[in-house]
């Protein structure tokens, strides 16, 4: 392979990658409205449509990307223009670089032919995850400062400090890992804790893993660590004066701080893209069976999907007297279709065994499914809990970050490092 | 070929910033040259085959100390008047004795042409767990020094700054 | 490399180390008293670490181990600044009561900075040398500005930081070129290489990294260009620590620097003991003449300090591995000047009573309420200048015979004709006490603390003691060895 390919192989998982991370966030949006409208007893977005499709409320998301990139971007005659404009950048710029040394699987090889689902394979990997989040301060505190407003400068200077005595707790989190793991490369911690459950971190470090998590909570702004923008007391905090895709660039980067966080969790504490009781070579070894299982139960559940909503319109038929009735119709019948398809197309290719190139495919794909599932997962409890806790008191939170969590990190190192001398070695 | 390409591009980020942190009026945008010079820094230290520390580097100075500095810089509320630039005694003394500096250093490079020796990089150089090792081994007695340090700097910032002991 | 001769050698420090780190927790824990404690554990340790290193020169162990060189010279040192440390924890108790000021802190800091005293002097690479200088100024920045309500407190304090900062740039930086050029660290592997250095290319940037460490240390003992930080950093600082910056600091700022210039700066040419020349005559000329002219007592004593460092830099220009009669004059001076600068800040914490002004009006009178008090100060004023019988004439009287032989005379005349001078604000002083009347409300209060009597005292008996008997101390030093 020579350098020309290499350059192109390199940018197509960039432009792969981040497509993928950011495509997420729209998703992840419409994940967080319904999922508080859920918590809360409501029904949540339902109103936005094309042409009578609403996909449950995704539309929504649409819409509002639609509103942010045509309007226009206001700013004060207090507003320092230069920082004013690169602070939403930062912010997103950091979030989408942080991406690169995700490993999504593990590698793909056939024959000859290696392909790696990750930008870049980083000796220090874990560093620079936590490197690159470290300078995401910047975009909150230059946001607040160049805005030049009260409630502004007010909500940067309680995010920095909030971001800025969690990495510490995030950090000694991460160093209990490194002691178990013995790298920072996150291929090696994730093939260093296997298929079986039990030896993943979470269940070896569990108070490393609830540190880590905290302090995500507290790294992404989130409740019950949204100090920075608490509406009650700073309007909208460091973002007061954002209007437009500037303050998307904000809004997205949340979301893609969400997913890079769920990502590292999933990687460090649950095994990464292993499936649980199933190793890599037990994948390889039988990948016609587990071909054939899967296709079973996605043909089922097709079928049984494809029904569901069938139904759902047969029963409530003339429910809206328009074309929204048909929304069902028009997702149950190809969902049908696909079951059948499947069911039928079973008894054709059921026998057939697969080639060498088509299993570890599958293999590659089946990890990556796993893989975005649980950072899914983990998604979903960042979206449960912003909908459970109330907000912390900002003395309540200094006096967690420092004096709760960073002895508690301490005590899991020395754990970690009991562990490591006494049980492992 | 290409690390020379980014040697060049870094030295000369590093020092095009290193120079507005120092011409720049306001402190706001010194501290954030400062901060990209130390980034590229953290870039040719990656260069000379030690990633941990170049990493460190961003982590700690960029991400940490800095923002301390401009923590304390956006609280000090900076008068227009005060970000005039104004002719204390203090600066020129800097200003000569820095000046001098470089005279020196042009004199001698232009007397003696000769380049500092490239360090030594065998394979484990910069690697983390050699770099470990050698901080409790070889190094011990000055690791924990430099702990001491920290202690003690610590300890004089509380005291400092707190406002009742 | 054998740990456990390591921390029996450091033992002395770890002791002081854990005794700093006791004060702390204590200081969290203790609401009242916490103050007598946090004294009396710092001075138990000072003292512990004064006899543990006393048993270590008896011992006389010769070792290099985790970049340290432990021998007699060591082990002197780390006597010099216990000894030191011990009167500035004396001074300090009466000093702190009076002010409300007594926190653990404190000491801690204190103790803090002598530890990194001791690795600074018994460190024989310049990391740990680095390092060690750091410890003992960071915590000294803090100290210098612990009369925190005072402006002039502060002033010392920011002062003081931002020029030690800046002569650690120096010093960094001259490491580096040093290292850049030798690719070692060690002092004694870069005295075996110096020849090579020397001779090859890259000469011009390792004398260039040794005038940077030079002006680094410079900076640290105030020698003359280098030395504006200095009567601010003492005048705000409060008085005890003054002492400590004057006596602990500085003795140990002169033991790294033998160490460091009898292989770096001294062996490298001809050029370099003229700089070293320069500085020594420039810094007693301005120092002693600058003194002259303060009224305030801490001002007038920095000036003295600076003007001392002065003389003990007569030694510097002709010092090599063969002159051991100009390290052990350069020591032999640092123990006196130890003795009666701390007497001297002594009775200047006592005359300032509950006030801060250290002005000279301030001893007006006191030959006639604490005659023994005005009896001392006048013996440290006498030495400081150096007339016989005090162990002052004999520093200076070993110091310059020393650096007679070895041909810088001319140093010499000059260190004398400014002593000379010098006599003139020290006998100031002594004339405002005996022969001036109190002023009203100065001097009101009754009797010296008990600490501070020991200190005055102690100091009192070794500058009459030793200077009558000069040659028990001499003997000390020169079995020390180089």
């Amino acid at each position: 392979m020579d350098f020309g390919t290499d350059i192109l192989i390199a940018l197509g998982k960039v432009v792969l990658i981040v497509v993928m991370v950011l495509n997420l966030i729209p998703l992840l949006i419409w994940m967080e409205r319904k999922g508080a409208a859920y918590i809360q007893d409501r029904r949540g977005p339902n109103r936005c449509h094309i042409l009578g499709i609403r996909l449950g409320g995704i539309i929504h998301s649409l819409a509002d990307a639609v509103k942010l990139v045509t309007k226009g971007s206001t700013s004060t005659s207090a507003t320092f223009h230069p920082l004013f404009v690169i602070a939403p950048m930062i912010s997103l710029f950091v979030a989408c670089v942080t991406v690169a040394v995700i490993p999504f699987t593990e590698p793909l090889v056939i024959g000859d032919f290696t392909f790696q689902f990750q930008i870049a394979d980083l000796s220090a990997g874990l560093l620079y995850v936590i490197a690159l989040s470290s300078l995401s301060v910047y975009a909150i505190l230059l946001a607040g400062w160049s805005s030049g407003g009260k409630f502004s400068l007010l909500g940067a200077l309680r995010g920095s400090s909030q971001m800025i005595s969690y990495e510490l707790a995030m950090g000694l989190a991460i160093v209990a890992i490194f002691l178990v793991s013995g790298s920072f490369r996150l291929n090696d911690i994730v093939a260093e804790q296997g298929a079986i459950p039990w030896h993943w971190n979470a269940v070896r470090l569990p108070l490393s893993f609830i540190l880590l998590f905290t302090a995500m909570f507290a790294e992404t702004n989130r409740l019950p660590f949204d100090l920075p923008e608490g509406e009650s007391e700073l309007s909208a905090g460091y973002h007061t004066e954002y209007s437009a895709m500037r303050f998307g660039a904000f809004f997205m980067a949340e979301y893609a701080h969400l997913v890079v966080g769920s990502l590292i969790v999933t990687l460090l504490f649950f095994g990464g893209w292993h499936i649980p009781f199933l190793s890599s070579a037990t994948l390889h070894a039988h990948a016609s069976d587990v071909l054939r299982i899967l296709w079973i139960i996605g043909g089922i559940k097709a079928l049984l999907l494809g029904a569901f909503l069938v139904r759902h319109f047969v029963r409530r038929k003339g429910y809206w007297g328009d074309l929204r009735d048909y929304e069902f119709l028009v997702f149950g019948v190809p969902l049908l279709l696909v079951g059948l398809a499947l069911a039928v197309g079973f008894f054709v290719v059921g026998p057939v065994v697969l080639p060498e190139w088509a299993s570890r495919l599958l293999v590659f794909l089946l990890q990556l499914g796993v893989m975005l599932a649980k950072t899914l997962f983990f998604v979903w409890v960042f979206i449960w809990v912003r909908w459970t806790l109330p907000r912390f008191r900002y003395d309540q939170l200094m006096r967690l970050g420092w004096k709760v969590m960073i002895p508690l990190g301490l005590v899991n190192i020395f754990i970690a490092g009991m562990m490591t001398m006494y049980l492992e070695r | 070929m290409l690390e020379t390409i980014l040697f060049y591009l870094f030295a000369a980020t590093s020092v095009t910033t290193a120079l507005l942190v120092i011409s720049r009026v306001n402190p706001l945008m010194s501290a954030l040259w400062l901060v990209v010079c130390l980034a590229s820094s953290a870039g040719l230290f990656a260069l000379l085959s030690a990633p941990f520390l170049a990493i460190i580097q961003i982590l700690v100075y960029a991400g940490a100390v800095m923002v301390l500095f401009l923590f304390v810089i956006m609280l000090i509320d900076i008068s227009k008047e005060a970000l005039k630039p104004r002719v204390v005694r203090f600066a020129k003394v800097v200003a000569v004795s820095i000046t001098g500096y470089f005279t020196v250093i042009v004199c001698i490079v232009l007397w003696r042409p000769s380049f500092l020796p490239a360090p030594l990089a065998d394979a484990a150089y910069g690697d983390v767990k050699v770099l470990g090792k050698m901080l409790l081994t070889d190094y011990a007695v000055p690791f924990e020094l430099a702990s001491l340090l920290l202690l003690a700097a610590m300890i004089g910032a509380v005291v400092m700054g707190k406002k009742k002991l | 490399m054998n740990w456990f001769q390591f921390l029996g050698l450091t033992l002395p420090w770890l002791i002081v180390l854990g005794a700093s780190l006791t004060v702390l927790f204590l200081g969290t824990l203790m609401k009242r008293g916490a103050h007598a404690v946090s004294m009396a554990i710092s001075l138990l340790s000072l003292v512990a670490a004064l006899f543990l290193s006393w048993q270590h020169w008896v011992a006389d162990v010769t070792v290099s181990m985790g970049m340290m060189s432990f021998g007699r010279m060591t082990f002197l040192g780390w006597m010099v600044i216990a000894i030191a440390s011990i009167f500035t924890v004396l001074l300090s108790h009466d000093y702190l009561a009076r002010r409300k000021l007594g926190h653990p802190e404190y000491y801690s800091l204190i103790l803090l900075s002598t530890v990194g005293m001791a690795s600074l002097i018994a460190g024989s690479h310049l990391m740990l040398i680095f390092l060690g200088i750091e410890v003992m100024s960071i915590a000294v920045y803090a100290l210098a500005g612990f009369l925190r309500h005072r402006l002039s407190g502060n002033e010392a304090a920011l002062k003081y930081f931002l020029t030690g900062a800046f002569a650690s740039a120096f010093l960094l930086l001259g490491i580096a070129f040093i290292f850049g050029t030798t690719k070692t660290m060690d002092l004694t592997v870069l005295a075996e290489q110096l020849p090579t250095v020397l001779s090859g290319d890259m000469a011009s940037w390792f004398l260039f990294g040794v005038a940077m460490v030079l002006i680094g240390f410079a900076f640290k003992i105030a020698a003359v260009p280098f030395h504006a930080w200095a009567p601010d950093a003492y005048d705000g600082a409060p008085t005890p620590i003054t002492q400590f910056m004057a006596t602990a600091v500085k003795a140990a700022a002169f033991f790294a620097l033998l160490r460091v210039a009898s292989p770096l700066v001294v062996a490298v040419g001809p050029g370099w003991a003229k700089t070293l020349w320069l500085l020594s005559a420039a810094t007693m000329i301005i120092g002693n003449l600058a003194a002259l002219m303060q009224d305030n007592l801490k001002r007038m004593l920095a000036y003295s300090s600076i003007a001392h460092a002065g003389y003990a830099l007569v030694a510097f220009p002709t010092l090599s591995t063969q002159t051991p009669e100009l390290v052990h004059g350069v020591i032999f001076y640092l123990i006196a000047y130890t003795f009666m600068t701390a007497g001297s800040f002594a009775i200047v914490a006592f005359a300032q009573g509950q006030g801060e002004s250290a002005d000279v009006s301030h001893v007006a009178g006191l030959a006639k309420r604490h005659p023994w008090m005005a009896a001392s100060f006048t013996i440290f004023l006498l030495s400081l200048t150096g007339f016989p019988p005090t162990l002052g004439f004999f520093g200076k009287y070993f110091l310059f015979s020393g650096a007679i032989k070895n041909g810088s005379i001319g140093l010499v005349v000059l260190a004398l004709l400014s002593s000379a001078v010098s006599a003139y604000y020290y006998l100031r002083p002594i004339v405002v006490m005996y022969f001036h009347e109190s002023r009203e409300g100065v001097l009101e209060r009754t009797s010296p603390a008990t600490s501070l009597v020991a200190v005055v005292t102690i100091a009192f008996l070794a500058i009459l003691y030793f200077g009558i008997f000069p040659s028990d101390l001499l003997a000390i030093v020169q079995r020390s060895g180089m």
